[in-house]
């Protein structure tokens, strides 16, 4: 088996571990960050956003 | 510099929108993936050409999210009542009952796929008839992409005065016109619309043969729904619209099959044998959960003391004034109110485990089972909800930055006074299945078609009976509702297929309110 063979095997093991944990980051990201610019903490606001924005790339990635 | 309509601007608001449609539509993508893209699609739209700033985004987003648990509490509650009774041998009880009963298999698909889940779409809401009523078609022998479409047509004339009647309240409080004007001309599209329902379900199901076959119990029953929501609505009792109409619809199909025309035997191979499991075990006792459900959704819903008591709980966050740079603005206020206990999400959990607790007393679930039926709600929730969260998120993204206000803008502009009627229920349409609620349809649009109906010299009550009743036949179309029925019958990752046969009928259902909204315009 090629390596890309391997390494899309454990994509598929890991997939519903991932969705699991994805949906969770997209549910709490976004409160967090409704919470810390209600107290004008914008880097934390940025970093939530920033960290969402990759959870759903992530979700396009892995289908 | 502020938000205006062009052709331009138009194209780039429906952007997020053809996005997600083509990539279901042509490369048969999942509703998550597609919703995904959608939402860089949307936000990327929205900074650059209609002036959304970071903090409307993330307000938009937090909102979204509030949108979001209100629809999957229903979901995931759904999904595992479902699993309950299906352990306690439900399903394949009622594969094996409904054929005995009756081997019309015209008959068997009407009373499951058109009227069963129109009384439920009255008690319930978002997707529970067809979270439900899917996987019972599947197991009637119909394929999963078949039965998820025949659930969808079949409940989309019962949306608005489903649900206790939501939809329709969301009307009455935009428009502030009270229910008294708006019931009449919303009962008698939504009546016209529930025959072709029931004829799309008969075709669906059973091709043009059984279509054929169908005309006459779809009419006689199709009237006595429309004309029971419409007593109903007409007078005062809007919030039992649909369930009354479902009710009425259920007794009068049980009559028609009693008919000797249509009671005919089953075929000896068309009845399931029964399983070593499922021997011993009494039909109405493993239908038990469902016979709950609806006593304890009636006991909330309509007794007032226990509604109060249990609506005391809430949940919401409050939002400021939310603007972009084009001076498009959004009101303060709090989001969607979460009524944790006496939210029908609440109601379908105590469903689940009183019946649970009774199915295990009894021994129609073993001992241990209950890790394999949360495992399998887990595998299906997992799924739809990543596409809710990422289709409702476009969806609040689009209405926080002013374009699905400009679309709608757009279509009124662009069409002439006289075949308004006709457009009117493709805009409650759209806003439906962008958003996936005939709620948020008349949320988004129900101002703008006052407007238009007033600036055109046009009868509101009927332009707004057209826009609620295009948004409840436009909300079973849409994808986030399409992924809910998809996950209960394990077509989860392929709602492109599913959506694909589904707008076509959604166009005939639509299509018939537009012509009956257009005639009716010219004879008043």
């Amino acid at each position: 088996m090629t390596e890309t063979g391997i390494k899309m095997d454990k994509l598929k093991v890991l997939r519903p571990k991932l969705r699991i944990g994805l949906l969770a980051l997209q549910i709490l990201l976004p409160l967090v960050g409704y919470y810390a610019l209600q107290a004008d903490q914008l880097g934390l606001t940025w970093g939530t956003s920033v960290a969402f924005a990759v959870s759903m790339a992530v979700l396009i990635w892995i289908g | 510099m502020q938000l205006s309509l062009s052709l331009w601007n138009w194209l780039l608001a429906l952007l997020p929108v053809l996005v997600v449609v083509v990539l279901m539509l042509v490369f048969r993508w999942g509703g998550s993936r597609a919703g995904g893209l959608g939402w860089f699609a949307a936000v990327i739209v929205a900074v650059l050409a209609f002036g959304a700033g970071f903090e409307l985004l993330v307000y938009a987003e937090v909102k979204a999210i509030l949108l979001s648990l209100d629809v999957l509490f229903i979901i995931w509650t759904a999904l595992l009542l479902f699993n309950i009774a299906r352990e306690a041998g439900a399903i394949r009880m009622i594969g094996r009952a409904l054929p005995a009963m009756t081997g019309d298999r015209v008959m068997q698909s009407l009373l499951i796929g058109w009227l069963m889940v129109s009384f439920l779409q009255g008690m319930g809401g978002f997707g529970v008839p067809v979270a439900v009523c899917a996987p019972l078609l599947v197991g009637l022998g119909y394929s999963p992409v078949q039965a998820v479409a025949m659930a969808a047509i079949g409940h989309g004339w019962a949306v608005s005065f489903g649900s206790l009647a939501s939809a329709f309240q969301t009307l009455m409080a935009i428009t502030g016109l009270p229910g008294a004007v708006l019931a009449p001309f919303t009962a008698l599209l939504l009546g016209i619309a529930c025959i072709p329902s029931g004829l799309l379900v008969a075709l669906i199901g059973n091709g043009w043969k059984g279509l054929r076959r169908a005309v006459g119990p779809v009419l006689v029953i199709g009237l006595v729904m429309g004309a029971v929501q419409y007593l109903l609505a007409t007078n005062g009792l809007w919030t039992l619209g649909a369930t009354g109409g479902g009710i009425s619809g259920l007794l009068v199909g049980l009559l028609w099959m009693r008919l000797p025309k249509y009671r005919m035997k089953a075929d000896a191979g068309s009845v399931p044998p029964e399983t070593a499991e499922d021997q011993g075990k009494s039909l109405w006792l493993s239908l038990l959960a469902y016979g709950l459900l609806v006593v304890l959704a009636f006991s909330i819903n309509l007794i007032e003391p226990v509604d109060s008591f249990l609506s005391q709980v809430k949940l919401t966050l409050n939002f400021p004034v939310l603007t972009t740079s084009l001076g498009w603005e959004t009101a303060a206020g709090p989001g969607r109110l979460i009524n944790i206990f006496g939210h029908p999400g609440a109601i379908l959990l105590y469903t689940c485990i009183i019946s649970y607790i009774i199915y295990r007393r009894v021994g129609y679930i073993q001992k241990g089972a209950l890790k394999s039926i949360l495992g399998r709600v887990v595998k299906s929730g997992v799924n739809s909800s990543l596409g809710i969260l990422a289709m409702v998120g476009l969806a609040s993204v689009m209405l926080h930055s002013g374009m699905t206000y400009l679309l709608a803008q757009g279509l009124s502009e662009g069409i002439s006074r006289a075949a308004y009627p006709a457009v009117a229920p493709f805009i409650g349409a759209l806003g439906a299945f962008i958003t996936g609620s005939n709620n948020n349809s008349n949320v988004l649009f129900a101002a703008l078609q006052m407007n238009a109906a007033q600036l055109l010299n046009l009868s509101v009550p009927l332009i707004l009976g057209a826009q609620t009743a295009g948004g409840a036949l436009g909300s079973v179309l849409a994808p986030a509702k399409v992924i809910v029925g998809c996950s209960t019958v394990g077509l989860a990752g392929q709602e492109g297929s599913v959506m694909r046969k589904l707008l076509g009928y959604g166009a005939v259902t639509i299509g018939t309110v537009s012509l009956a909204a257009l005639i009716i315009s010219l004879l008043i």
